[in-house]
């Protein structure tokens, strides 16, 4: 699905250097599910951002499908991303203007799909993520937990063969964390690639795969479980 | 219920720290184990950087291997020391 080589991110302002991330070496699997761990400021977010074609490397090389994504342009960068790889993030990030349902279905009208396919799409991930009573209500009317099922139709309404997940438990109490959880698991076993940064061992616990970060390099890798293949 | 949360106090760096969590009357039994490191130095170049990540996988791979790695914690920042919080193997493992 995805590998990286010597992948290498540095930041420069006016003064400091900060290595994010350095020479990382990493490949998932389709149908794979990654955990990454590591203290705060390790360079979890700069990872999946540059996984998820929002930002680019300063060195190094990625490969997602076969192409080598590391030097493309923003606008190829942003085609790309459109339908293949879906977002959720820590704070939720939807858009307080919109509605439940015209949150999640923004992506499709980005992608040009037709207005009776979206309304069939948009209403089965709502029911996917036991949303669907509250598809009038607006981002701040609804619970964290709820916000976060939210932000998970929208990521996956596209149907993205990739999740990355930024610490997408973070801001929820155990309960709606484990539902969540769940979600996420559910979307793995029905074939999507997940890539996770967690601060929780527990969650991270639900990968096949869990790798710890520390000061921008992968420091180890813990095999928890065979993939179910097929 | 996925966890429980205990405060440790009275901990300094480089102490070792041990919790047992048993399930009663059952045979469920983890052990946790929180332990500090010190690393070789503290700088922010390059070569002291790539220093203190060799020096860190070095430690985890000879570290008792009837442990398993968990987390490598947050640190305070330009702290000599780093936390692993480790759990015993069980047969599962
Ligand atoms: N846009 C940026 N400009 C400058 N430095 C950044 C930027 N983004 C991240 N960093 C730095 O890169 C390092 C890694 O950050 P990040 O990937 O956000 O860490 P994590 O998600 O593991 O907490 C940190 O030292 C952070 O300060
Ligand atoms: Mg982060």
């Amino acid at each position: 699905m995805l590998r990286t080589e010597e992948l290498t991110k540095t930041f420069r302002s006016e003064e400091v250097e900060t290595i994010a991330l350095s020479k990382v070496n990493l490949a998932v699997e389709e149908g794979e599910f990654v955990s990454v761990m590591g203290p705060s400021g390790c360079g979890k977010t700069t990872l999946l951002n540059i996984l998820g074609l929002l930002d680019s490397p300063t060195q190094g090389k990625y490969w997602l499908n076969g192409i080598e994504v590391s030097r493309l342009s923003e606008l190829k960068r942003t085609r790309i991303r459109r339908g293949n790889i879906g977002f959720v993030f820590q704070s939720f990030n939807l858009i307080e203007e919109l509605s439940v349902y015209h949150n999640v279905e923004l992506p499709l009208l980005y992608m040009g799909v037709s207005s009776g396919e979206r309304k069939r799409r948009v209403n089965e991930v709502l029911d996917q993520v036991k949303i669907s009573h509250r598809k009038k209500n607006f981002p701040r009317q609804l619970s964290g937990g709820q916000q976060q099922r939210v932000a998970i139709a929208r990521a996956v309404v596209s149907r993205p063969k990739l999740i990355l997940a930024d610490e997408p438990t973070g801001n929820l109490d155990s309960v709606n964390g484990e539902e969540i959880m769940s979600l996420l698991t559910q979307l793995n076993n029905d074939g999507t690639t997940i890539v996770m940064v967690t601060h929780s061992s527990a969650d991270a616990d639900k990968a096949h795969r869990i790798i710890q970060l520390f000061d921008g390099h992968i420091i180890t890798e813990r095999i928890k479980k065979a993939m179910q293949i097929g | 219920m996925r966890s429980i949360c205990i405060p440790v106090k009275g901990i300094s760096e480089g102490d070792i720290a041990e919790v047992e969590v048993r399930v009663l009357k059952s045979d469920l039994v983890w052990k946790y184990r929180l332990e500090s490191f010190k690393l070789p130095n503290t700088g922010k170049s390059p070569s002291d950087t790539i220093k203190r990540i060799d020096s860190l996988r070095k430690l985890i791979k000879e570290y008792d291997q009837s442990w398993e790695l968990i987390q490598i914690l947050d640190t305070i920042e330009a702290s000599e020391y780093v936390h692993i919080l480790y759990r015993k193997k069980t047969k599962n493992d």
